[in-house]
């Protein structure tokens, strides 16, 4: 009886939810119909500082001068975005254009369609959808369907403090793991707090070095554990025995809450960071002299991660034309060139990578270089608690002594094997 | 306490008492002033290990720097709003309710009174969700009623406001209702003013509560400018999370003008405290 | 709590006897609910509303991406069988049980000192409620730092020769952290609870006893606790529900992963993962009600043992 009736007055909430969404909006757009043709759209995404926030709000200044028709809320989630974006699909209030992330998200979206499919849009348009990065690309893409315009990515890259490595007698930076761990161990003074590498070991920060002895977590379909094959095992093991043998550490070991700031402290010799350490040093520890260098080769290849971000349009969207106009703009290589000249994050579109803003700051150029080789970080719709959880678990477990490192990729094996199985 | 022990064994005692509250304080201190210390510290003096407590030179850039990041004057008056409604409705609902549940005789009032105690069990982060799709249904998110309805009313106020309605002597009321006077004169001429010092607690209870909430304005307010300043300190904290001195100078401002509130009105708060848990 | 409700005196009743009884008691039905509307409406709106509506999701599956639909029970033996709930509901009760007794333990003493004839009282009532009145949100923050590997516990750790571990990351300490900052804020808070029941105690009874030849301790034990009993059941159950729902402290310090290796997952931090960040909006509203049903048992439980009223 009770659930009953809850259940009624819940789909009633969620009516008068919808109701009023559509109230809105109409009213909104109806105001815009009757007096100038005005639609209004909301874009939402989450920022890293309000020095992005502010040039969001100015490039949106410039898209409505352009386009007069269209007007634009920006409204920016701040903490847990993936969260509270959620809670505005559920309650019926999703953004017309969003930031759609990696590491799983794209692929939750996608697959829950709560984006619309973008061909048609690119077609018409003559989009010039052939100059993107197709690793990035296809991060957004299904089955010949694409749904969302990458804004830009940041790759996994090797940064190395040139201070440390001077003291200790290295004259260039490693480019092989054979090098990177003969310079961990030199750079390593535990009397001083200090280490070859200092990362957190998440799971892209070792699946990396699976990529590179040519083993990784899955197939590329996305189909299939391959966890323990010999070459992941090879790239988990180089990874585990660094800190095994000490030259590497946590970032709470010296004190440091992520990696880059024990690399900004000047704790750690090495760090594998991507592309938003650098403002962070720059405005943090404008003191500590860095370098950057692709990923050091392994055994197999030089293959990286990279973490690429698109705009997508949601399904609720009742403007999806306003909105493809938007993101038109925004990923045109006038728009991009802007975002770009703010140092955040590497472009998605190879015609952008030599841009004059690159030659002011070749420190960048390290990063710029691993993007032709980089892979996008991705995983199936329901792993980000696997990902969170049992990955870095295991992992802990395997650098603490507590466990094989064979017996970690047996685990997380099974438990991904039993996830993909549902 | 009186007690036949010699008077030197009173005196050890007492002294034993007194190191044991002294080293409490300084333990309840300790924190504060830490976070004092680090916030007047540049970054790369505030690593040192082991710590040096006194800054030199004590310096105040960190609070420049927040003043000029981040619209703290905005998010303070934001807190300063929403904290002040809540109180007000607090104070008007919850005593009101607190007043029939200890003074009218009405069918179902221990139910009543059960149902509402029994919503003090239910934490938020449980409901968060359906709090937001019905705080959407009725378009109030992004404002201030948005962060104000939801604590309109507390289960612990209507408690606090029933114990303190509880010990008002019932002649008083008897008087009143022989001379024929309504509910609500009553209410508000008679039991109301003998439990002024019990509302001033509940005031500042929920000035409190509101004021240092962070889940409900995260959950409504998208917009920086609807902020308040525990929010604006969290969102700061994940922005600028590993600039010690920074954060705390931030935490400092959040926790100056509760602290001044406190200690202009310490009286009222120990009573309110204390009279929640007599009965 | 509970308690209360059954042993008032029903103080309404003198007022029937000028009026008719029903006349009496349908106006007094009338103003009892006009005067509760607004709580009534209000927390049935913003608490008991979705609270029910919680324990209706807990039959669904659901992403809050895609769309529910209905799994009748299958939700809870789904959950019973997570070992990650079991370490969740460990921490919780474990969390709760260290520092329940430890905190009232530590107010009552303290609290005890405080109500003899001491200098700057006043003072130290102040200095002991102060963390009470902080956000639990900034408390989170300086304790983070406090707890730094190189922070001010290991730096007073280190004076008598100690190498503190890194606190928060260190799977064995780091709920204990977190304990200890719980027990920091609130011990101060129930201070003055019991402060306050203790000054409710007739001084008439300890002079007696002292007439009687008792010692100190033997007041302390025969009169003072007895007699605040239920302050002590205020301060527990208070301590119950909090302990059982705490949330922020633990999302901040460990940065909304529950780690290091789950050691800080409360049941309401899973909760929370399960629906927002998991998709698996079903099992966190299973756990709710249970983490509902496990508050209200174990404050059943301290009602039956701390709840009667004593008589002297």
């Amino acid at each position: 009886m009770r659930t009953k009736h809850w259940k009624l007055m819940s789909k009633g909430a969620m009516v008068l939810a919808i109701a009023t969404l559509s109230a809105g909006c109409g009213a909104a757009s109806a105001q815009g119909n009757n007096s100038s043709g005005v639609v209004t759209i909301t874009l939402s995404g989450w920022t890293s500082s309000p020095v992005e926030a502010q040039l969001m709000t100015k490039e949106l200044g410039y898209f409505e001068k352009a386009y007069p028709k269209i007007h634009v809320n920006y409204r920016p989630i701040s903490g847990n975005y993936e969260a509270l974006l959620k809670t505005r699909f559920v309650a019926g209030d999703a953004p017309d254009v969003i930031y759609v992330n990696n590491g799983g998200e794209s692929s939750t979206f996608i697959a829950n369609k709560d984006l619309i499919p973008l061909n048609h849009y690119i077609k018409s348009s003559h989009f010039p959808i052939q100059d993107f990065y197709s690793s990035a690309l296809s991060l957004f893409s299904s089955h010949g369907q694409i749904y969302g315009i990458p804004k830009d990515q940041s790759p996994l890259a090797l940064f190395y403090n040139k201070t440390l490595f001077q003291k200790a007698g290295i004259t260039a930076p490693p480019t092989t793991w054979a090098e990177l761990a003969a310079d961990a161990k030199a750079l390593t003074k535990p009397a001083l707090h200090q280490y070859g590498l200092i990362n957190s070991v998440q799971e892209p920060r070792w699946a990396e070095f699976l990529l590179e002895s040519g083993g990784g977590v899955m197939n590329a379909a996305m189909t299939r554990m391959t966890l323990t094959s010999p070459a992941s095992l090879q790239g988990y093991r180089f990874f585990v025995n660094l800190y095994r043998d000490h030259y590497a550490t946590t970032p709470p070991t010296v004190g440091a809450q992520w990696g880059g700031q024990a690399f900004g402290m000047g704790d750690a010799g090495m760090v594998v960071s991507g592309n938003w350490l650098v403002p962070f040093l720059n405005q943090t520890y404008p003191h500590t002299q860095f370098g950057i260098v692709p990923m050091p080769k392994g055994p197999v290849n030089a293959e990286t991660l990279t973490f690429p971000v698109a705009y997508g349009i949601t399904k609720d969207s009742l403007h999806p034309q306003a909105s493809w106009t938007l993101i038109r703009y925004l990923t045109s290589k006038q728009g991009m060139t802007k975002w770009m000249n703010l140092g955040l994050a590497l472009p998605v579109r190879p015609s952008l990578i030599n841009l004059p803003y690159y030659a002011q700051h070749p420190v960048l150029q390290g990063l710029i270089a691993d993007l032709p080789q980089s892979q996008a970080w991705t995983f199936p719709p329901g792993f980000v608690e696997y990902v969170t959880t049992t990955m870095t678990n295991q992992t802990t477990l395997v650098i603490d002594g507590r466990e094989s490192a064979r017996q970690a990729l047996k685990v997380m094996q099974q438990d991904g094997t039993q996830l993909l199985g549902q | 306490m009186i007690s036949s022990q010699p008077q030197w064994i009173r005196h050890l005692i007492h002294g034993l008492y007194l190191a044991i509250l002294i080293l409490g304080a300084v333990t309840m201190f300790v924190p504060f002033l830490w976070s004092l210390s680090t916030a007047l510290k540049p970054l790369s003096e505030s690593l040192a290990f082991p710590p040096r407590w006194w800054p030199h030179p004590v310096d105040v850039q960190n609070f420049i720097s927040i003043w000029k990041l981040v619209p703290v004057a905005r998010w303070f008056g934001n807190s300063f709003l929403v904290a002040s409604i809540v109180t007000v409705l607090n104070l008007v609902f919850d005593s009101m309710a607190g007043y029939a549940l200890a003074r009218i005789n009405f069918p179902g009032k221990n139910f009543v009174f059960i149902g509402i105690l029994s919503m003090l069990m239910v934490p938020f982060q449980s409901v968060m969700l359906p709090v937001y799709i019905l705080l959407r249904a009725l378009g109030l998110l992004d404002s201030y009623a948005g962060m104000i309805l939801p604590m309109a009313v507390s289960a612990m106020g209507v408690f606090l406001m029933r114990q303190a309605f509880l010990t008002i002597p019932q002649e008083m009321e008897d008087a009143a209702t022989i001379d024929g006077a309504g509910r609500l004169r009553m209410f508000v001429q008679i039991s109301l003013p003998m439990v002024i010092p019990n509302m001033l607690t509940l005031a500042l209870m929920m000035f409190l509560a509101s004021w240092n909430n962070f889940l409900l304005p995260l959950l409504v307010a998208n917009r920086t400018h609807l902020w308040t300043l525990p929010l604006g300190i969290v969102m700061f904290q994940q922005e600028y999370f590993v600039n010690w001195p920074l954060l705390m100078a931030a935490g400092v401002i959040a926790t100056l003008p509760i602290a001044l509130v406190y200690l202009l009105f310490q009286k009222w708060f120990i009573q309110g405290v204390a009279s929640t848990g007599i009965k | 709590m509970v308690k209360v409700v059954f042993n008032k005196p029903n103080q309404g009743l003198a007022l029937g006897t000028s009026m008719t009884g029903r006349a009496q008691a349908s106006r007094n039905g009338v103003t009892g609910y006009l005067f509760t509307a607004p709580t009534i409406i209000l927390l049935a709106l913003f608490t008991a509303g979705p609270a029910f509506y919680a324990f209706y999701l807990s039959f669904f599956s659901w992403s809050l991406l895609n769309h529910m639909h209905f799994v009748g029970l299958s939700n809870y033996p789904q959950l019973l069988e997570l070992p990650l709930f079991w370490i969740a509901v460990r921490n919780s009760v474990v969390f709760a049980f260290v520092v329940v007794p430890t905190q009232t333990l530590i107010a009552l003493g303290i609290a005890a000192i405080l109500n003899q004839k001491l200098p700057a009282r006043g003072f130290f009532r102040l200095a002991f409620f102060f963390p009470a009145i902080s956000s639990s949100a900034v408390i989170s923050i300086i304790f983070m730092w406090i707890y730094n590997k190189f922070g001010l516990l290991n730096s007073f750790l280190l004076l008598v020769g100690i190498h503190g571990p890194d606190w928060l990351s260190n799977p064995s300490f780091a709920l204990s952290a977190i304990m200890l900052m719980n027990i920091w804020t609130t011990a101060g808070y129930f201070t003055v609870v019991f402060l306050a029941g203790l000054q409710a105690i007739p001084v008439s009874l300890y002079e007696a006893a002292a007439i009687d030849g008792a010692g100190s301790w033997r007041m302390f034990s025969r009169i003072t606790v007895p007699l605040l009993r239920p302050t002590t059941f205020f301060v527990v159950v208070m301590g119950i529900i909090g302990t059982l729902q705490m949330f922020d402290q633990s999302f901040i310090l460990s940065q909304g992963t529950g780690g290091p290796l789950h050691s800080t997952t409360t049941l309401v931090l899973l909760v929370y993962q399960f629906i927002f960040s998991y998709g698996k909006v079903g099992l966190g509203a299973a756990a709710t009600v249970l983490l509902f049903m496990l508050i209200l048992a174990v404050t059943l439980a301290a009602n039956r043992w701390l709840g009667q009223t004593v008589d002297y």
